[in-house]
């Protein structure tokens, strides 16, 4: 899969990149980290030139982030509207929303680029549970500066071996994104399992 | 234990998300190590040369002249005009191969015989 990716990156280059970081905002199913990766390696090797990488991956991403808090926004307001009449799941949504809003900045910082799969779960979270819009664009901005400077770094560092980089890195992902999730749920359990012994 | 046991009862969907999130740790984390082990091998070290590489990345990877490589492909600039789709400066084997007419593994194996003849001494 990822010969084609490569191919396709060399064949359409700089808007492909773009269209990439956007839609893998919107958890679309798109291997951007790769593409990233693979960019990296393409501007070590000179066919790709690095500002036009860099604007391109991070305007993309910029937006992608802000369509999926304005969608998280909107569905938010429904969910709401949704969960009334079910007083266990609203608790579970209000506590949902708590954690959010006092956790929500570094949540989006880290899940740019260190639980990047996670991602676009995080931006309509964040837009569900109403976090501020300037906190969320501050910390989002930032996290997409770590994941494609990080990324493209690691793509020209690796650029003599690209297989090898994109197999360890699609591990590594995988991995770290697991280990949120465990982290997330087993703390958010630990808490409500500490409530009930309280009760 | 118990109290474990009580959790999972009362917060069925959440408790099984934290079963499969800590299996997919397991998984990943086999894979990663298998991945290692792999590439640590030195009779992997030598990438292949594939139909996704273009003459500059191949240049980069082996430590040649990339110029001379694209040329010895037969990528002139008079071929490189026939090129329809993408961008003309980043041409990939593949792209050589549909513009020649050959099939790629021919051009994969003039490349690789070109590396064979010219990658520098270790």
């Amino acid at each position: 899969m990822s010969d084609t990716l490569f191919q396709l990156l060399a064949s359409y280059g700089i808007p492909l990149l773009a269209l990439t970081t956007f839609a893998s905002c919107l958890a679309a199913p798109v291997p951007s980290s790769l593409m990233l990766l693979a960019a990296g390696a393409f501007v070590a090797s000179g066919d790709l030139g690095l500002s036009a990488v860099m604007s391109a991956a991070f305007g993309g991403a910029l937006l992608g982030d802000q369509l999926g808090y304005a969608l998280g926004r909107r569905g938010g307001g429904y969910v709401e509207g949704k969960l009334a009449t079910r007083p266990k799941r609203r608790r579970l949504y209000a506590h949902a929303r708590a954690y959010l809003l006092s956790h929500g900045g570094l949540g989006v910082f880290l899940s740019r680029w260190l639980f990047s799969p996670l991602g676009p779960y995080a931006n309509l979270a964040a837009g569900a549970a109403k976090l501020s819009w300037a906190r969320f664009a501050l910390w989002a901005a930032a996290g997409e500066a770590v994941w494609v400077a990080l990324y493209v770094s690691l793509g020209r560092i690796f650029s003599h071996n690209l297989t090898m980089a994109s197999d360890l890195m699609t591990q590594a992902l995988g991995l770290l994104a697991a280990l949120g999730a465990s982290v997330f749920l087993g703390r958010w359990l630990w808490k409500l399992s500490k409530q009930r012994a309280q009760r | 234990m118990k109290r474990w046991f009580g959790i999972a009862r009362h917060h069925p969907l959440m408790s099984i998300g934290f079963a499969l999130a800590l299996c997919a740790v397991l998984f990943f984390a086999a894979g990663f190590m298998r991945q290692a082990i792999y590439w640590s091998d030195p009779a992997h070290h030598e990438q292949p040369v594939e139909g996704w590489m273009t003459p500059r990345y191949i240049a980069n990877s082996w430590g040649v002249d990339g110029h001379e490589l694209a040329k010895h492909l037969g990528l002139t600039e008079r071929l490189t005009e026939r090129l329809t789709e993408g961008p003309k400066e980043r041409a990939t084997l593949q792209d050589i191969a549909n513009m020649r007419g050959l099939p790629i593994e021919a051009i994969i194996s003039i490349a690789q015989d070109y590396l064979t003849d010219h990658k520098p001494a270790q």
